[in-house]
Parts: C-alpha cells; structure tokens; sequence
C-alpha cells in the first residue's frame, strides 16, 4: 500500500515546509539544511507527526534532527516503509 | 491555623483569595497534605513524577531557607528549567525568600543573547538549575557578562522536614514586594522585565477562579513552557490556589502527539485544559481516529484560548470534529491578556458559546468603528475575547488624542485595577509612558496601555480585539519585536547597510501568520549568479531561525531607497506591509 517513491515523499516534505513556514516551494532545496528553513522543534515534531500519519511509521521525537534534510529524510522514510510493507507480506 | 481548629470552604476561599501563593500552599499542605498537585507526563503520555501539596511545601521551603543563607532578601535568581516539577519549587522557593524569580528559557549555544540581556538587565548574580543544565548551560555564556555567575544545584538542596504553620502563610508579607520578573515583552535590543507583586499574582488567579468558576475538584491538564506566563500563572501557580490536581507535560510532547493531551485530558477527568489558538488547529490537523478510541471529553468545560489571535475558524472546527469525543461548543473560553497586566484580563461568561461577529474591515481600519460589513470581500468575522474580568476596569481609548471612546468605537486598549503590574524593572521612562497613562479630561486615574487595538461590544459587553498598534508580531503566542528580527538579518547578510531592511508580519488566506522581509540590496544583485543569491537568502532565513525560533516566509530584495520611512527615518512597516500586499513595489528578482 504504501509503496510511494522516495520523490513522491519528498514532494510531500517540501509540500509540509512550504505550507507550514510559508515558504516558496521552489526556494526550498532538499540538500540544504532544514533547520535553515526555520524548522524548529514544534515545526519539526508536527513534522514527524504528519509523517507518522501519512506512511504509518513510528519515528523517533529527533527523528529530522537525525536526518536534516530532505533528501536524508525521504530517503530513510523509503526505507522504513519498504521494510515494514516486506514484513507485512511475509507475516 | 489562624487560631482555627477547621476552615470551611469559604473560609478557604476568601483565605486564598487574598495570601500570596506560597501562603496558599502552606495552608493547602497543612488541610491536605498528601493529596497529589502535579503529576508529569513523558513523551508517551506516562506519568513520569509526581508531587503532593506537602512535599511541594518542603522542597521549596528547603531552597527558601538556602536561598536566605546565601543571598539577601530582593536579589534576583534565575531559574533555567526544563520542563518538569523541579522548576515550580524553586521559583516558590524564591516567593518565600523574598528573592525575585527570572524564569529564563534553556540557553543554548547559538541562542544566548536573550538570556544574556536578562541576566544583565536583571543584574541576577545567581542561577538555580539542575544538574543536567548546569553541566550544559555555563559553557553557552563563556566569554559573555554572565560567565561568572553562581549556580545552584537544585538537587543539593534538601527539603524541609518541618510542617507549615500560621506563620508560613504570609499574611504580613508586603504584598507589594515584587515576587518575579517576566520578560516577555520588550526586544532583544531593549529588553523589558516586567516586575509582577505578590498582590498582582492573587489577584489574577483570583480573577480567574473566580470569572470561571473554579474550586478543588477542577482538575487541569496544561503544557504551556513556565518561562511563559500562561505556563506559568494559569500552568502552575492556579492549582496551588484552587487545591486542585493538575498534569503537566512538555509542549513538544502536545505538538508531536495532541492525542496525548487529549487523552490525559479524559483519563484525569480535566475541567480545564486551553492554550493559544494553534493548539486547537493542530488537534484538528492531526486528527487520527484510531488515537480517540475511549477519549471522552465531556468532563471538559473550560478551554481557555488566549495569548494569540483567536479565531472563529478554529473554534468552529475543533468543536465540531470532536463533538462526537463529548466536547461541548460552550468550553470555549477566548480570553484576552498581557505580562503587563499579570496574565488574564478578560475571559468569559463562561457555560456559553463564544461570541461571534462579522465587521467591515474597511471601516474598523478607516473610521475605527464596528460596522456590518459593505461587501463580502470586506468581510472579518472576530471572536469575542470575553468580558473585563473583575477587578480589572477598561478603558478604550483614541490613540493619538487620549480621548474616551464610547461602546463599539475601535480604540487603544487601556487597563486599570490591582492585576496592573509594577511597571518595568529599572526602566522609569518606558514604565511612566506605558504604566501612568491619563485620560484626557480625566486626571486623577493612570492606566496601563496595552499597545492593542480593541473595542467593547455595545450590548453583550464582550471585548474585541481588532489588531496591535505597535508592529509586534505574534508568533505561537511569543511577541517578536521586527527591530530583533531586522537587526539579525542585517547582520548575517554582511553586506547591507542599516536601516535597509523591514520586516512586518501578515496573516495569509488561511488567517496563519506569515514573516516578511523586504531588504533594500544593490542594484549590481540582478547580474550575480542565482547560487549566490540562493545563499545568502539561506544565511538570512538561517540567522533569524537561529535568533529568534521562527521561519522567514518571504525574503524580497528591491531597490536602494526604496523603504518607506518617516521624515525622522524611522521605518514604516505598516506602509511597506500595505505595499507588499498590494503588491506596488518593484522587486530586483524575477
């Protein structure tokens, strides 16, 4: 189900900064640093929030501090739900 | 106690209604001593510290009777907190000393500046903290004017093992002696401690038990930080005087997870829980049904929504998603206050659905009066923030000719009554024209201005809050001063000169709060490489997060000379706000 590509993800990062600081979506780089956008820990644990909803993961509170990109964060999102729909095949 | 053998309830009433706070708990740890007061939750909702009424008394009876072995009485003592049950025995601590309490956020290595300038201002000597802070927090100020300040260790200090008596309640205390300074008001540049008494802190939990109707069994659940008022006062301070049980948590833990305060709300049968208006829209906004199972809310009847816009979108959306949780569309309870005046000014009736009404935007901004309006574009629909809390008396007042105005005429927002604070700690000026403001024709009262622009409803006597008239920009209930945010910017940049820069804030279709700059750069920028601009963009927006904790939404570069300013060249943010949304300005970017 949740097979989403990791640039599917990241649009859906850059979707989260864009709405959430009101920031232009073609201003926001997904190397760059996220803290640098003004996310900070409310942002950042809303954030994990709504990644937790959208791809029904459960993350850890300094899970953006660990991964500060986007392009780190959708990449580690792709792979936890990849595993997690594995596991769930092979149940 | 007081020559009693037993207090009835009203005499508990009226008693704690009139001692200082810390009065109030040794009474309260003498009738119940062992009745739970706060509980702590984790991250994941689980109680994680606990703290009766009695225990509360000792611990901070122990840091009172420290604090008076080391320091005379009306020295200032900062207190570097995480959020937890440490921090409100060592501020009670500081009101049974008669040592002036500075809550103070966690300093951290990049943002150090305002804790500095609190230090310094307050000229506090001494910092009481944890263990875990101290290890962190003394290296952030090397090589600033606070490096060489004492720390206490909160856990080196033991509790009292005696009872409370008579004596410990503070019936003779002065009640004008100045129990804390908060500061939350006031920039970086001119940092502004407001010096709030013993009498304001009774009074304005007074007014709040009792315009909402509050007794011992009103149970509360709050996550507000305790370097902020609302945290602090309505969080900490109003269960000790009510006597009630409250549950604290940390705001990250709300924020990640408003299933958690939710819960804790209905597992600890919470009469009160509230916050500022974004709390509510986040609820909403991570809504997860499978997080609801078994939450009633019903218990729920005070919701207080303050220290920021409140709006009817908000209201609205959260009683009707969770109406099917029990809550109820009466909760709601917009209230309106400022540091400068305690906490709460006005809030209520309460058992009623907010006020609503719909405004020209037009005419409140032109002709300053309530109309109905003229168009649907000019439509603005605004809550009612609850009727002037007694004692508190309001004033509305024209800006510029400190005239009386009349019911549903927009003016400043003036306030008089025993809830006004002392003024602004070593800061005679910015007190006198803040604190002793006179009615023209009128001289005998002062008012305090609160800067906000308001207006009291003809017949339902509701205030309504129309918008500031200072620039400030309210961020998640924080006030941010443009000049702080202006300042950094300037600096990170490197290459522009001061004055330059303007930055204003807007609300978006949406109604959320939006940060704009607009910079004044070489016209020379045009032909740089896109790279170059896109780092410093990136150096701008970095520095502001890092300074002040908030996002930079729009960063426009336009031409030399062209912000607006006055013939004393003072900046004009209002006008530049009207010209960045009517989008008259010439901007040096594609």
């Amino acid at each position: 189900m949740h097979n989403d590509s990791e640039i599917s993800i990241q649009a859906h990062i850059i979707r989260f900064i864009s709405d959430e600081l009101g920031i232009s979506a073609r201003e926001i780089d997904p190397d760059t640093n996220l803290g640098v956008y003004g996310l900070e820990s409310v942002a950042a644990s809303k954030l994990i929030g709504t990644l937790e909803k959208e791809y029904a993961l459960e993350l850890s509170p300094v899970f953006v501090f660990e991964f500060p990109t986007i392009s780190t964060l959708s990449g580690e999102i792709h792979k936890l739900a990849a595993s997690r729909a594995l596991s769930a095949m092979t149940k | 106690m007081f020559q009693k053998s037993q207090l009835s309830r009203f005499d508990i009433f009226s008693i704690t209604g009139a001692l200082p706070v810390h009065g109030s708990l040794a009474l309260r740890a003498w009738l119940h001593p062992h009745k739970k007061l706060f509980t702590f939750l984790n991250d994941q909702g689980e109680e994680s510290d606990r703290v009766s009424y009695l225990e509360l008394w000792q611990r901070a009876r122990g840091i009172s009777d420290h604090l008076s072995s080391r320091y005379p009485a009306g020295e200032r003592i900062m207190l570097f907190f995480p959020q937890g049950l440490d921090f409100i025995a060592a501020f009670l601590g500081c009101l049974m000393s008669g040592h002036v309490a500075v809550p103070s956020p966690l300093p951290t290595r990049r943002r150090v500046d305002r804790c500095v300038k609190m230090i310094s201002d307050s000229d506090a000597r001494c910092a009481l903290a944890p263990a875990k802070v101290i290890e962190t927090a003394p290296v952030c100020f090397q090589d600033t004017m606070a490096a060489d300040m004492d720390w206490i260790q909160i856990e080196e200090i033991p509790s009292t093992p005696r009872l409370p008596d008579t004596a410990d309640c503070g019936r003779d205390e002065d009640p004008e002696r100045i129990a804390f300074l908060q500061y939350t008001s006031g920039s970086t540049s001119d940092p502004r401690g407001v010096m709030v008494t013993q009498r304001n802190i009774t009074i304005n939990l007074r007014l709040m038990r009792d315009s909402w109707e509050l007794d011992e069994e009103s149970n509360m659940v709050f996550w507000q930080p305790h370097h902020h008022d609302m945290g602090l006062i309505m969080g900490q301070l109003l269960p000790i005087m009510l006597g009630n049980h409250s549950v604290l948590m940390g705001p990250n833990t709300v924020v990640r997870q408003p299933s958690v305060w939710l819960r804790a709300i209905s597992d600890y049968r919470a009469v009160m829980a509230g916050g500022p208006n974004f709390i509510y829209d986040i609820a909403v906004e991570r809504y997860l049904e499978e997080k609801m199972e078994g939450i009633d809310l019903s218990c729920w009847t005070v919701a207080p929504n303050g220290a920021d816009v409140v709006r009817a979108t908000t209201i609205e959306r959260f009683t009707n998603l969770f109406a099917k949780h029990g809550f109820r569309p009466e909760t709601f309870v917009p209230c309106y206050g400022l540091a400068e005046a305690t906490l709460v000014v006005s809030g209520g009736p309460t058992r009623r659905v907010p006020y609503r009404t719909i405004v020209d935007a037009e005419e409140l901004r032109i002709s300053r009066r309530a109309l109905p309006p003229a168009t649907a574009q000019q439509a603005r629909e605004l809550v009612g923030c609850g009727e002037p809390a007694y004692p508190f008396e309001i004033a509305i007042v024209e800006p510029e000719t400190l005239k009386r105005l009349g019911t549903d005429d927009v003016g400043e927002i003036w306030l008089a009554g025993p809830s006004v604070t002392a003024g602004y700690w070593k800061n005679p000026t910015a007190t006198e024209r803040t604190f002793r403001a006179r009615i023209s024709g009128e001289d005998e009262k002062c008012y305090l201005r609160t800067g906000d622009l308001g207006y009291i409803h003809g017949s339902n006597l509701q205030l309504y809050i129309c918008g500031r008239s200072k620039d400030l920009i309210v961020w998640d209930g924080r006030s941010l001063h443009p000049e702080d945010i202006e300042h950094s910017i300037i600096e990170s940049a490197g290459i522009l000169k001061n004055q330059s820069c303007a930055v204003f804030g807007y609300h978006d279709e949406l109604q959320r709060q939006r940060i704009v700059s607009m910079i004044e750069i070489d016209r020379s920028l045009k032909r740089r490489p896109a790279e170059e601009l896109r780092d410093l963009k990136n150096r701008i927006r970095l520095s502001v997060t890092e300074e002040h904790g908030v996002p930079l939404s729009e960063i426009v570069f336009i031409p030399p000379n062209s912000l607006r300013k006055t013939t004393s060249g003072k900046i004009q943010r209002g006008l530049m706000r009207q010209l960045f949304l009517s989008q008259e300005y010439e901007a040096l970017e594609s």
